[in-house]
């Protein structure tokens, strides 16, 4: 029951693939419900996050989408067809899971575990062994040496990949992801959020996502669910709208001080015009670096090695010390920035390394441009600006558009 | 030593025959009771680790009243006690053998299996079900391979036990491997030799036993226990 297009819904807003109706669940032997009437509509293709202190019931209203917890009362409707009274078996066929430890089973393989529900659905063999390699190499690990281990045998950055495998093995339309990332290194966690957003441009699966992270839920969310107590929906909107305009008090405490700073988290190094620097390889001689960098308006010159690998900033004063080698003189330009990583990283890198910008690479090392404060700052007023102009047009529509557009401008 | 160096060996080699008829009987019983000991264990201690109503609570009490008695008394009420109540439970001695051994050695399974299915994390079942497995099969194919690795060391110590046990059914006139010794040495009046021999060939058995369970416990070790 799909209506494609969506016709008669707009245009901008997609189609519901979740609608969650007045759902409500009261724990036995509890005087209040845990879940307490709560009205939803995930749209298909999004990643929506559920974030909320601990207790607000995030993870109970993600478990009743797959009725793990049988709600007391609601409705559940996917893809159009109430599924609140289905076989739960079969529903939760339809929707992956990821949950915080994965729960990978220790006594099956990588593959085994991959494979298992292609085998609950009696897929041929060769089907099966298919798409368990397809599988491995789309979260970035090689079939080859991964597929015969156990899991004991992984890191656990690498057995939450096979637990977004395990997940998607029979190509649910809708994953529910349970804190996925809580319980790895934040150096890890960082990378396998950008690989889970780079994955997500290709599969474009719809996914719930619980967390208690209101910065995970920034840089992952399409939209994000606030929820307050018994998860009452204190604000659904998107990162950009509830960072720059917090629906009440509890949300604007809950994203906590800092809201321009988190916002940086919103936007990726390739969303961003990079800047035109002055490089020069590493074996040139002074004398030609200088005359470049007299060329431009810039305070340094970035050497980059013979494979275009940024190395070190040097300004005329590092340029006259002529005793001492070139490398040696200067600031380090590494780490460099990749260019999924965020404003937010970038600023960050641009901080420690004191030359007040950063270089960006390409996916081999290559040098790409340099980001600097000037381009960040150019987009915070972009940001803002958007943010308030949409704001402002949902007061309109909820105000009656026609007579506030009629007000003169001043 | 010179307890040994007194012993007629050349008299326990002509019994060979003999005490190798009563080793082949033990080593059956023990293979029926330990086969049974673990079809209990899996099935009791499943209703027990999942509060399957009433079956649990008649398990609890079967485990209870096993534990609770010797097993001596156990068997003298299968092999005289029940064909008082009703002449259709009268067994043969074979019979009264395996099935008391298994009955003993099934409730001290459920116990260890209880414990071994109560020890799989949940998140492994919320996993399974999470997938789309019916409860029985997330039991099947999740709840018992973990399940069963944990409760193994304590259930093979339970197997072992049943091997052992099979010793008391001399009592009953069951001709397995004590018994066979014991009457050699009613005959002959050899008892420090027929005893001596039955121990090592007890410690032999029970000791190869043990070597491949643990081979097999060590194949089967539970890959994630770090």
């Amino acid at each position: 029951m799909t209506n494609p297009g969506g016709k008669d819904g707009g245009a901008s807003r997609p189609e519901a693939m979740i609608e969650l109706k007045d759902l409500t669940k009261r724990f036995p032997g509890q005087k209040q419900n845990a879940i307490d009437g709560l009205t939803l509509e995930i749209p298909t293709g999004e990643i929506v996050i559920f974030v909320g202190p601990s207790g607000s019931g995030k993870t109970t209203t993600l478990r009743m989408i797959n009725r793990l917890i049988e709600p007391t009362s609601g409705r559940i409707i996917l893809e159009g067809d109430d599924v609140t009274s289905v076989n739960p078996d079969k529903l939760r066929r339809r929707m992956g899971y990821v949950i915080q430890q994965v729960g990978l089973f220790p006594h099956l393989t990588i593959a085994e575990n991959i494979a298992t529900v292609p085998k609950l659905l009696r897929w041929k063999r060769d089907r099966i062994n298919t798409r368990v390699e397809e599988l491995l190499d789309m979260v970035g690990m090689e079939p080859a040496t991964y597929a015969k281990r156990y899991p004991k045998e992984l890191s656990g950055g690498q057995r939450q990949r096979v637990g977004v495998a395990r997940a998607m093995a029979a190509d649910p339309p809708v994953i529910l992801m349970d804190e996925p990332f809580s319980a790895i290194d934040p150096i890890t966690r960082g990378r396998l959020q950008n690989e889970f957003l780079q994955l997500q441009t290709q599969i474009r699966k719809t996914i719930v996502f619980v967390t208690h992270d209101i910065d995970e839920a920034i840089k992952m969310g399409d939209r994000i669910a606030i929820l307050d107590d018994r998860s009452h929906i204190a604000q659904f909107d998107t990162p950009e709208t509830i960072l720059s305009a917090p629906a009440n008090a509890f949300v604007e405490d809950f994203i906590g001080s800092g809201a321009s700073l988190k916002r940086l988290n919103l936007t990726r190094v390739t969303d961003v015009p990079l800047v035109d620097w002055p490089t020069a390889n590493v074996s040139a001689d002074r004398e030609s670096i200088r005359e470049r960098l007299l060329r431009s308006d810039k305070g340094s010159v970035l050497l980059l090695d013979d494979e275009h690998r940024p190395v070190r900033w040097v300004n005329a004063g590092d340029l006259d010390r002529s005793d001492e080698p070139l490398l040696e003189t200067g600031l380090s330009a590494t780490p460099a920035i990749e260019q999924q990583a965020t404003l937010f990283d970038s600023l960050n890198e641009m901080l420690n390394s004191l030359q007040g910008a950063a270089a960006v690479v390409d996916q081999e090392g290559a040098y790409k441009g340099v980001i600097d404060i000037e381009t960040i700052g150019a987009a915070i007023r972009t940001m803002r600006g958007e943010a308030r102009q949409r704001y402002r047009g949902e007061e309109e529509q909820q105000t009656g558009g026609l007579e506030s557009r009629e007000e003169p401008e001043s | 030593m010179s307890v040994l160096a007194a012993f007629d060996w050349s008299f326990i080699w002509e019994q060979r025959s003999e005490l190798a008829h009563g080793l082949v009987k033990t080593l059956e019983v023990s293979a029926i009771g330990i086969a049974g000991a673990f079809a209990i264990g899996v099935a009791l201690g499943a209703a027990r680790a999942h509060r399957i109503p009433v079956v649990s609570q008649l398990a609890a009490v079967y485990v209870e009243v096993i534990r609770n008695t010797p097993i001596l008394v156990q068997i003298f009420l299968l092999f005289y006690g029940l064909p008082q109540l009703t002449p259709y439970l009268r067994f043969e001695p074979f019979t009264t053998a395996w099935l008391a051994v298994m009955i003993w050695g099934g409730a001290f399974n459920t116990e260890n299996y209880r414990a071994g299915f109560g020890a799989v994390p949940y998140r492994y079942r919320e996993a399974s079900l999470a997938l789309g497995f019916t409860p029985l099969r997330t039991f099947f194919s999740v709840t018992l391979p973990i399940g069963s690795r944990i409760a193994l060391p304590s259930s093979i110590n339970t197997y072992i036990s049943v091997l052992k046990n099979t010793a008391l059914m001399t009592a009953i006139g069951f001709p397995e491997l004590t018994n066979v010794a014991r009457s050699i040495a009613a005959v002959t009046f050899r008892d420090a030799e027929m005893i001596v021999v039955i121990a090592i060939v007890y410690l032999a058995v029970v000791w190869s036993l043990s070597i491949v369970i643990r081979f097999v416990e060590r194949r089967l070790a539970l890959p994630e226990e770090a």
